[in-house]
Protein backbone atom coordinates (compact mmCIF):
# COMPACT_ATOMS: atom_id res chain seq x y z
CA UNK A 1 0.00 0.00 0.00
CA UNK A 2 1.46 3.36 -1.13
CA UNK A 3 1.43 6.06 1.41
CA UNK A 4 1.59 9.88 0.41
CA UNK A 5 3.71 12.24 2.63
CA UNK A 6 1.98 14.72 4.49
CA UNK A 7 2.26 18.00 3.05
CA UNK A 8 4.89 20.18 5.06
CA UNK A 9 3.87 22.78 7.02
CA UNK A 10 3.94 26.35 6.53
CA UNK A 11 6.91 28.24 6.67
CA UNK A 12 8.04 29.45 10.16
CA UNK A 13 8.11 33.35 11.09
CA UNK A 14 11.65 34.62 11.35
CA UNK A 15 13.53 34.63 14.62
CA UNK A 16 12.87 38.12 16.30
CA UNK A 17 15.09 40.56 14.85
CA UNK A 18 15.64 39.23 11.68
CA UNK A 19 13.47 39.89 8.56
CA UNK A 20 14.91 37.46 6.00
CA UNK A 21 11.36 37.17 3.83
CA UNK A 22 11.87 38.01 0.69
CA UNK A 23 9.90 41.34 -0.90
CA UNK A 24 8.59 41.33 -3.93
CA UNK A 25 7.82 44.85 -3.86
CA UNK A 26 11.02 46.05 -3.57
CA UNK A 27 11.92 44.19 -7.13
CA UNK A 28 12.50 47.12 -10.02
CA UNK A 29 13.64 44.86 -12.66
CA UNK A 30 11.63 41.60 -13.72
CA UNK A 31 14.29 39.80 -13.56
CA UNK A 32 14.54 41.18 -9.89
CA UNK A 33 10.93 40.01 -9.24
CA UNK A 34 11.79 36.05 -10.79
CA UNK A 35 14.79 36.23 -8.62
CA UNK A 36 12.85 37.46 -5.58
CA UNK A 37 10.60 34.27 -6.34
CA UNK A 38 13.50 32.41 -6.19
CA UNK A 39 14.32 33.34 -2.98
CA UNK A 40 10.97 33.28 -1.58
CA UNK A 41 10.94 29.86 -2.61
CA UNK A 42 14.61 29.24 -0.25
CA UNK A 43 13.06 30.87 2.15
CA UNK A 44 10.05 28.94 2.50
CA UNK A 45 12.08 26.33 3.36
CA UNK A 46 12.98 24.95 -0.25
CA UNK A 47 10.36 22.58 -0.85
CA UNK A 48 10.95 20.06 -3.99
CA UNK A 49 8.88 20.83 -7.30
CA UNK A 50 6.30 17.64 -6.67
CA UNK A 51 5.66 18.37 -3.33
CA UNK A 52 4.67 21.71 -4.57
CA UNK A 53 2.74 20.74 -7.48
CA UNK A 54 0.69 18.59 -4.83
CA UNK A 55 0.02 21.16 -2.44
CA UNK A 56 -1.31 23.37 -5.05
CA UNK A 57 -3.46 19.89 -6.08
CA UNK A 58 -1.36 20.29 -9.81
CA UNK A 59 -2.76 23.30 -10.85
CA UNK A 60 0.85 23.47 -12.21
CA UNK A 61 2.68 20.61 -12.77
CA UNK A 62 5.95 20.08 -11.51
CA UNK A 63 7.59 21.33 -14.69
CA UNK A 64 5.61 24.55 -15.19
CA UNK A 65 7.18 24.98 -11.52
CA UNK A 66 10.96 24.35 -12.51
CA UNK A 67 10.42 26.55 -15.60
CA UNK A 68 8.96 29.14 -13.70
CA UNK A 69 11.72 29.33 -11.39
CA UNK A 70 14.31 28.95 -13.46
CA UNK A 71 12.93 31.92 -15.78
CA UNK A 72 13.74 35.48 -15.76
CA UNK A 73 10.59 36.79 -17.97
CA UNK A 74 7.44 37.48 -16.40
CA UNK A 75 4.69 34.63 -16.25
CA UNK A 76 2.02 35.92 -18.64
CA UNK A 77 -0.73 35.53 -15.98
CA UNK A 78 -0.86 36.46 -11.90
CA UNK A 79 -2.13 33.37 -11.26
CA UNK A 80 0.80 31.21 -12.17
CA UNK A 81 2.39 33.52 -9.43
CA UNK A 82 -0.10 33.12 -7.23
CA UNK A 83 0.12 29.12 -7.54
CA UNK A 84 3.62 29.47 -7.14
CA UNK A 85 4.17 31.50 -3.90
CA UNK A 86 0.90 29.45 -2.46
CA UNK A 87 3.24 25.97 -3.92
CA UNK A 88 5.95 27.26 -1.69
CA UNK A 89 3.71 27.44 1.63
CA UNK A 90 3.38 31.24 1.26
CA UNK A 91 0.30 32.94 2.71
CA UNK A 92 -2.40 35.24 1.48
CA UNK A 93 -0.24 38.36 2.02
CA UNK A 94 2.82 36.82 0.33
CA UNK A 95 0.75 35.88 -2.60
CA UNK A 96 -1.28 39.29 -2.55
CA UNK A 97 2.15 40.70 -2.07
CA UNK A 98 3.89 38.88 -5.56
CA UNK A 99 0.88 39.09 -7.68
CA UNK A 100 0.78 43.08 -6.95
CA UNK A 101 4.16 42.90 -8.25
CA UNK A 102 3.56 41.37 -11.39
CA UNK A 103 0.92 43.82 -11.80
CA UNK A 104 3.08 46.47 -11.87
CA UNK A 105 5.57 45.45 -14.24
CA UNK A 106 2.59 43.61 -16.67
CA UNK A 107 0.78 46.80 -16.45
CA UNK A 108 4.00 48.95 -17.32
CA UNK A 109 4.84 46.52 -19.83
CA UNK A 110 1.38 47.25 -21.84
CA UNK A 111 1.74 50.95 -21.69
CA UNK A 112 4.99 50.93 -23.03
CA UNK A 113 3.59 48.42 -25.82
CA UNK A 114 0.45 50.84 -26.32
CA UNK A 115 3.08 53.84 -26.04
CA UNK A 116 5.12 52.33 -28.59
CA UNK A 117 2.69 51.92 -30.70
CA UNK A 118 1.15 55.82 -31.04
CA UNK A 119 4.64 56.99 -31.43
CA UNK A 120 5.29 54.77 -34.33
CA UNK A 121 1.58 56.13 -35.26
CA UNK A 122 0.75 51.84 -35.54
CA UNK A 123 -2.65 51.33 -34.28
CA UNK A 124 -4.77 48.25 -34.18
CA UNK A 125 -7.26 47.66 -36.34
CA UNK A 126 -10.24 48.52 -34.77
CA UNK A 127 -12.67 45.31 -34.41
CA UNK A 128 -16.09 46.99 -35.32
CA UNK A 129 -14.81 48.37 -38.76
CA UNK A 130 -13.51 45.12 -39.63
CA UNK A 131 -16.85 43.79 -38.50
CA UNK A 132 -18.26 46.23 -40.91
CA UNK A 133 -16.47 45.07 -44.03
CA UNK A 134 -17.71 41.37 -43.30
CA UNK A 135 -21.03 42.85 -43.70
CA UNK A 136 -20.14 45.11 -46.61
CA UNK A 137 -19.34 41.82 -48.60
CA UNK A 138 -22.23 40.43 -48.44
CA UNK A 139 -24.37 42.01 -50.97
CA UNK A 140 -21.75 40.86 -53.76
CA UNK A 141 -21.91 38.20 -55.79
CA UNK A 142 -20.88 34.86 -53.47
CA UNK A 143 -17.68 33.94 -56.04
CA UNK A 144 -16.83 37.48 -55.34
CA UNK A 145 -16.86 38.01 -51.35
CA UNK A 146 -13.73 36.13 -50.39
CA UNK A 147 -11.90 38.30 -52.84
CA UNK A 148 -13.21 41.85 -51.78
CA UNK A 149 -13.30 40.94 -48.21
CA UNK A 150 -9.74 40.35 -48.39
CA UNK A 151 -8.98 43.18 -50.32
CA UNK A 152 -11.06 45.16 -47.50
CA UNK A 153 -9.11 43.95 -44.86
CA UNK A 154 -5.91 44.93 -46.45
CA UNK A 155 -6.95 48.57 -47.12
CA UNK A 156 -8.26 48.99 -43.93
CA UNK A 157 -4.91 47.53 -42.69
CA UNK A 158 -2.97 50.05 -44.57
CA UNK A 159 -4.98 52.37 -42.96
CA UNK A 160 -3.97 51.73 -39.71
CA UNK A 161 -0.45 51.94 -40.66
CA UNK A 162 -0.52 55.44 -41.61
CA UNK A 163 -1.81 56.19 -38.12
CA UNK A 164 -5.54 56.22 -38.64
CA UNK A 165 -7.70 56.02 -35.79
CA UNK A 166 -10.69 54.88 -34.78
CA UNK A 167 -12.72 56.98 -36.31
CA UNK A 168 -11.51 57.06 -39.99
CA UNK A 169 -11.62 53.10 -39.72
CA UNK A 170 -14.98 53.29 -39.06
CA UNK A 171 -15.78 56.22 -41.73
CA UNK A 172 -13.34 54.10 -44.32
CA UNK A 173 -15.75 50.91 -43.32
CA UNK A 174 -18.98 53.18 -43.92
CA UNK A 175 -17.80 54.11 -47.51
CA UNK A 176 -17.27 50.25 -47.95
CA UNK A 177 -20.85 49.57 -46.94
CA UNK A 178 -22.42 52.47 -48.42
CA UNK A 179 -20.85 51.29 -52.21
CA UNK A 180 -21.54 47.50 -51.78
CA UNK A 181 -24.40 47.59 -53.71
CA UNK A 182 -22.44 49.82 -56.22
CA UNK A 183 -20.21 47.31 -56.31
CA UNK A 184 -22.17 44.14 -56.47
CA UNK A 185 -24.67 45.83 -59.42
CA UNK A 186 -21.16 46.43 -61.13
CA UNK A 187 -19.61 42.65 -60.49
CA UNK A 188 -23.59 41.13 -61.50
CA UNK A 189 -23.56 43.48 -64.71
CA UNK A 190 -22.73 41.12 -68.00
CA UNK A 191 -19.29 41.08 -69.08
CA UNK A 192 -18.61 43.41 -72.38
CA UNK A 193 -14.75 42.95 -73.01
CA UNK A 194 -13.70 47.13 -73.71
CA UNK A 195 -17.58 47.56 -75.02
CA UNK A 196 -19.63 50.17 -73.74
CA UNK A 197 -21.70 49.11 -71.24
CA UNK B 1 -23.15 60.30 -85.01
CA UNK B 2 -23.10 57.23 -84.38
CA UNK B 3 -21.17 57.01 -81.29
CA UNK B 4 -21.31 54.26 -78.78
CA UNK B 5 -22.26 55.75 -75.33
CA UNK B 6 -19.35 54.91 -72.64
CA UNK B 7 -19.48 54.18 -69.20
CA UNK B 8 -20.64 56.87 -67.30
CA UNK B 9 -18.14 59.66 -66.71
CA UNK B 10 -18.49 61.27 -63.31
CA UNK B 11 -15.75 63.07 -61.71
CA UNK B 12 -14.65 60.52 -59.40
CA UNK B 13 -14.42 58.08 -62.17
CA UNK B 14 -12.61 60.73 -64.25
CA UNK B 15 -10.28 61.51 -61.35
CA UNK B 16 -9.59 57.90 -61.32
CA UNK B 17 -8.71 57.07 -65.00
CA UNK B 18 -6.16 59.99 -65.18
CA UNK B 19 -4.04 58.65 -61.91
CA UNK B 20 -4.25 55.26 -63.68
CA UNK B 21 -3.07 56.42 -67.58
CA UNK B 22 -0.18 58.63 -65.49
CA UNK B 23 1.51 55.69 -65.43
CA UNK B 24 -0.51 52.98 -67.26
CA UNK B 25 2.14 50.23 -66.78
CA UNK B 26 2.39 50.89 -63.14
CA UNK B 27 0.08 48.62 -61.06
CA UNK B 28 -1.63 50.72 -58.07
CA UNK B 29 -3.63 48.94 -54.98
CA UNK B 30 -6.79 50.92 -54.22
CA UNK B 31 -5.82 52.99 -51.14
CA UNK B 32 -2.82 54.45 -53.33
CA UNK B 33 -5.21 54.96 -56.11
CA UNK B 34 -7.64 56.94 -53.76
CA UNK B 35 -4.99 59.08 -52.12
CA UNK B 36 -3.38 59.39 -56.28
CA UNK B 37 -6.64 60.92 -56.98
CA UNK B 38 -7.89 62.53 -53.92
CA UNK B 39 -10.60 60.88 -53.19
CA UNK B 40 -12.09 59.65 -50.03
CA UNK B 41 -10.80 56.06 -48.75
CA UNK B 42 -13.51 53.36 -49.81
CA UNK B 43 -15.15 55.04 -52.48
CA UNK B 44 -13.44 53.89 -55.51
CA UNK B 45 -14.68 50.59 -55.60
CA UNK B 46 -17.49 50.74 -57.25
CA UNK B 47 -15.45 52.21 -60.33
CA UNK B 48 -12.71 50.01 -59.97
CA UNK B 49 -15.52 47.09 -60.13
CA UNK B 50 -16.98 48.47 -63.23
CA UNK B 51 -13.91 48.89 -65.20
CA UNK B 52 -12.82 45.79 -64.02
CA UNK B 53 -15.55 44.20 -65.34
CA UNK B 54 -15.12 46.00 -69.03
CA UNK B 55 -11.74 44.75 -69.31
CA UNK B 56 -9.82 48.13 -69.10
CA UNK B 57 -8.51 47.03 -65.96
CA UNK B 58 -7.07 43.96 -64.84
CA UNK B 59 -5.90 43.19 -60.90
CA UNK B 60 -4.10 40.47 -59.21
CA UNK B 61 -2.40 39.65 -55.92
CA UNK B 62 0.31 40.55 -55.48
CA UNK B 63 3.12 37.89 -55.09
CA UNK B 64 4.46 38.21 -51.20
CA UNK B 65 3.46 36.21 -48.25
CA UNK B 66 1.49 37.63 -45.70
CA UNK B 67 3.29 35.67 -43.25
CA UNK B 68 6.35 37.15 -44.24
CA UNK B 69 5.18 40.43 -45.12
CA UNK B 70 3.26 40.48 -41.83
CA UNK B 71 0.76 42.12 -43.50
CA UNK B 72 -2.54 41.35 -45.65
CA UNK B 73 -1.91 41.16 -49.49
CA UNK B 74 -2.85 44.17 -51.53
CA UNK B 75 -4.72 43.66 -54.86
CA UNK B 76 -3.03 45.86 -57.34
CA UNK B 77 -4.62 47.10 -60.39
CA UNK B 78 -3.50 48.25 -63.89
CA UNK B 79 -5.39 49.09 -67.44
CA UNK B 80 -5.30 46.65 -69.90
CA UNK B 81 -3.54 47.89 -73.40
CA UNK B 82 -7.06 48.10 -74.71
CA UNK B 83 -8.53 49.66 -71.53
CA UNK B 84 -5.94 52.77 -71.73
CA UNK B 85 -6.73 53.47 -75.24
CA UNK B 86 -10.38 53.44 -73.99
CA UNK B 87 -9.77 55.38 -71.21
CA UNK B 88 -7.99 58.08 -73.24
CA UNK B 89 -10.70 58.73 -75.53
CA UNK B 90 -13.47 58.55 -72.80
CA UNK B 91 -11.63 61.38 -70.74
CA UNK B 92 -11.13 62.99 -74.29
CA UNK B 93 -15.02 62.98 -74.87
CA UNK B 94 -15.91 63.49 -71.12
CA UNK B 95 -13.27 66.50 -71.10
CA UNK B 96 -14.70 67.89 -74.81
CA UNK B 97 -18.28 67.38 -73.02
CA UNK B 98 -17.40 69.61 -70.42
CA UNK B 99 -16.16 72.10 -72.44
CA UNK B 100 -19.14 72.15 -75.05
CA UNK B 101 -21.23 72.63 -71.82
CA UNK B 102 -18.29 75.35 -70.79
CA UNK B 103 -18.87 77.45 -73.96
CA UNK B 104 -22.11 77.27 -74.41
CA UNK B 105 -22.85 78.41 -70.66
CA UNK B 106 -20.61 81.41 -70.62
CA UNK B 107 -22.27 83.68 -72.77
CA UNK B 108 -25.46 83.01 -71.68
CA UNK B 109 -24.26 83.81 -68.34
CA UNK B 110 -22.17 86.62 -69.41
CA UNK B 111 -25.37 87.80 -70.49
CA UNK B 112 -27.50 87.47 -67.71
Amino acid sequence: MSTVDPLPAPPLEDADGYDLRPDPLGATTVADLMECMRQYHIWAGKRGLRVMARHIEQQLSPQTLSNLLKSDQLPRQAEQVRLLIEACGGNDEDQRRFVTAWRRFMIARVSELDGGRERRGVRRVVPSAAGLLAVAVRPLPVADRTRYAEEYRSELWELTQSGAGRWRQLRYALRQLRSSLSVGFALRSPRRRGAAP
Amino acid sequence: MNRQSGPKMTLPTQLVLRELLAEPTQEMYGLQICEAAGLPSGTIHPILARFEKLGWLESRWEDASPKEEGRPRRRYYRLTEDGAERARIALAQATTSVSTIGLRTRPARGLA
